[in-house]
């Protein structure tokens, strides 16, 4: 299959151009007789290199619409552009080359792949672009080093802390410079401690390489480190507040 | 580095694997094992049908294989003899010619079939001498000497150096009638010829059929030793047998367009009953591969939905339907290679046994078997082929691989969002 996104060489916008363009998205969810309406009209724009936390109670829909940006889900109407891209009308393997190439992932529970250690799940992603051995090898040692596990890169998630575990999630989620890192409740299963370490590197990611950064969080330490909260309520975006 | 992934995933349920792998093993060792028996089986048979009786090719009046009369035979014999022993590349060839007579003793008489040979040819085709009981092989010209099989000479009361008379109506219509020597009794493999054959020198026979310089068949051996339907050196030797033998043919004008066929057509009954086997054992292992491949979709599907949310996460993460498909083919291809490596290990072990020391088939008290009137030595040793262990040990990683491919179709298919929710 025709790859464009790999053929097409990948120039980043400038700063402040936007990443993700949302316009009348709306998603409903059938449960028996009754239709939940998860999201129900939403318009958002985040631009390059924003630190977005979408805040809301739980059932706001702030996981829904991560998932709809990511491409995970398919909404019930309206669009999604990410990178410039529409995502409406893509299939499977196009969603998949987007999120391989576009964005990169930090899950609640750290979702590493266990028998990998944490130098080969940060490979991963490099491993499916197609990335050479060694080039792969030496660009997932440099990321686990900024995010602080050198010396830890042979462990496999099982020989990690929880904390560390994030660390190799968010490594993993940067290791392929994505336009957008996505990511669903990061420091919910972390101590405050360990928590307050990870929003720090992910306020440094942001600010060292421009990385773009959307949180769907209860978290009120990822709020206060937002440039932007995004308050969502019974699918609606409720209002905003910027710092 | 997804080889890598699938290896370790294997042992994720290390025991789960083991058995799967073990189960597999068993079933290569168990093929390897009926195919190196049923080869050995091919083997004795050859032997038996192709060495002793109808050889490779065979060179016999057309209507021989019909009629099978006494005047249906080959002429210029020793001319064709010759021109088949100056044909390279050949393990034996002979002459036989074939005869009923009234055989008689001191005391009893018996109807008898005759075999005219050429000693030391026939030696070379079939170890007559090793199958002697009693006396020796005939030897020299081997004049007026007969052996007697041993049946035959029971029902005569005779032994090593009595004499024998032997009367019979001749291809001329005269009685022809002769003494001959009781040289050695012999068991050969034949129920058959057991009973009622006696052989005797070609030029003997010759003269009592009145027969001269006349043959029934030119029998041919190449190097072959696998007796396989159509095997192409035998078709080969067809084709020079038919150069060697035409000249004579052509300079003979009264002599008959001669049939020249391989053993197969000569004994159609052995051919099929070696389809037969054949296709038997392919069956088996049909049969018991599918067992196996059983065993490994059990296995495959159990491990692809334990990992259900670890497979969401991969896809969400980027990973195409068709890495997840390849993912999961590796592990069982993997799975396929520790069985075809244990299977290996084990079939190679019983093939050692079955080579060494045999299959021991005696039936109930010492007696041997016999199929389709010939005898076979109980013991049958297997014949190891390593085409034959090729295709099993490709065919079992082919079964794994199939068998994964609906796991992996499964895997492949998973929506990212669902299989994440999944614990």
């Amino acid at each position: 299959m025709s790859d464009p996104q790999q053929s097409r060489p990948h120039v980043s916008p400038p700063l402040g151009s936007p990443i993700v363009t949302v316009r009348g998205l709306t998603r409903d969810y059938e449960q028996g007789a009754l239709t939940v309406h998860a999201l129900a009209g939403v318009d958002l724009e985040v631009r390059r290199g924003e630190f977005t936390a979408l805040m809301g109670p739980s059932g706001s829909g702030k996981t829904t619409l991560l998932n709809l940006v990511g491409g995970l889900d398919e909404p019930s109407s309206g669009s999604v552009q990410v990178d410039g891209q529409e995502l409406a009308g893509m299939n499977r393997a196009q969603k998949s080359d987007l999120r391989l190439h576009r964005i990169g992932f930090v899950f609640q529970s750290y979702n590493l792949i266990p028998v990998l250690s944490a130098l080969e799940n940060t490979e991963f992603v490099l491993m499916l672009r197609g990335v050479p051995a060694a080039q792969r090898r030496e660009k997932a040692m440099q990321t686990l080093q900024a995010v602080g596990l050198a010396g830890m890169e042979h462990r496999r998630p099982s020989e990690l802390s929880g904390g560390q575990q994030q660390r190799v999630a968010v490594a993993r989620a940067i290791a392929g410079e994505p336009a957008l890192v996505l990511a669903d409740e990061p420091t919910a299963n972390l101590d405050s401690r360990t928590g307050h370490e990870l929003i720090a590197l992910m306020e440094k990611l942001n600010d060292d390489l421009g990385l773009t950064f959307v949180f769907a969080t209860h978290d009120p330490k990822v709020k206060d480190a937002a440039h932007r909260v995004v308050w969502m309520e019974d699918g609606r975006i409720h209002h905003e507040e910027h710092q | 580095m997804l080889a890598f992934m699938a290896w370790r995933n294997l042992w994720r349920h290390s025991r789960r694997t083991l058995i799967t792998a073990a189960a597999m093993a068993v079933s290569v060792a168990f093929v390897m094992g009926m195919l190196a028996y049923v080869d050995g089986m091919y083997r004795k048979m050859s032997e038996v049908m192709i060495d002793q009786a109808t050889g490779h090719v065979q060179v016999a009046h057309p209507d021989y294989a019909t009629r099978r009369t006494l005047y249906d035979t080959v002429p210029d014999a020793a001319t064709r003899v010759a021109a088949l022993e100056a044909l390279p590349d050949l393990r034996a060839s002979t002459a036989r010619l074939y005869g009923f007579a009234l055989l008689g003793g001191a005391e009893e008489t018996a109807g008898a079939q005759l075999v005219g040979v050429l000693p030391d040819r026939e030696q070379a085709l079939v170890p007559m001498a090793e199958r002697i009981v009693q006396g020796r092989w005939l030897e020299g010209d081997a004049a007026r000497q007969i052996v007697l099989g041993a049946g035959l000479a029971e029902t005569l009361r005779v032994a090593v150096g009595d004499q024998v008379v032997a009367v019979t109506q001749a291809s001329d219509g005269s009685l022809g009638n002769e003494l001959y020597e009781v040289v050695g009794v012999v068991t050969s493999g034949s129920v058959t010829l057991d009973r009622t054959g006696a052989w005797l020198s070609l030029p003997d026979l010759q003269a009592l059929l009145v027969l001269p310089d006349q043959v029934h068949e030119l029998i041919v051996l190449t190097d072959s030793r696998e007796s396989r339907l159509g095997d192409a050196l035998v078709r080969d030797a067809v084709e020079r047998v038919r150069a060697a033998v035409a000249p004579t043919t052509a300079g003979a004008p009264e002599a008959p367009e001669l049939l020249i066929r391989p053993w197969w057509e000569v004994s159609p009954t052995t051919a099929s009953m070696m389809t037969m086997s054949d296709s038997t054992a392919w069956l088996m292992l049909a049969i018991v591969y599918s067992v196996a491949g059983l065993g490994v979709l059990n296995t495959m599907l159990m491990s692809v939905f334990e990992r259900t949310r670890e497979l969401g996460v991969m896809k969400a993460l980027g990973t195409r339907p068709a890495v997840v498909i390849r993912l999961v083919l590796w592990e069982s291809a993997l799975l396929g290679g520790l069985a075809a490596l244990g299977g290996l290990v084990l079939g190679g072990a019983l093939d050692w046994y079955l080579v060494r020391y045999g299959l021991d088939l005696t039936v109930g008290d010492g007696e041997r078997l016999s199929s389709a009137g010939v005898l076979f030595d109980p013991i049958i040793y297997g014949v190891v082929r390593v085409d034959r262990i090729v295709i099993t040990v490709a065919s079992v990683l082919v079964v794994a691989v199939l068998a994964a491919l609906w796991p992996a179709v499964r895997a492949a298919r998973l929506r990212p969002i669902d299989a994440m929710r999944q614990d």
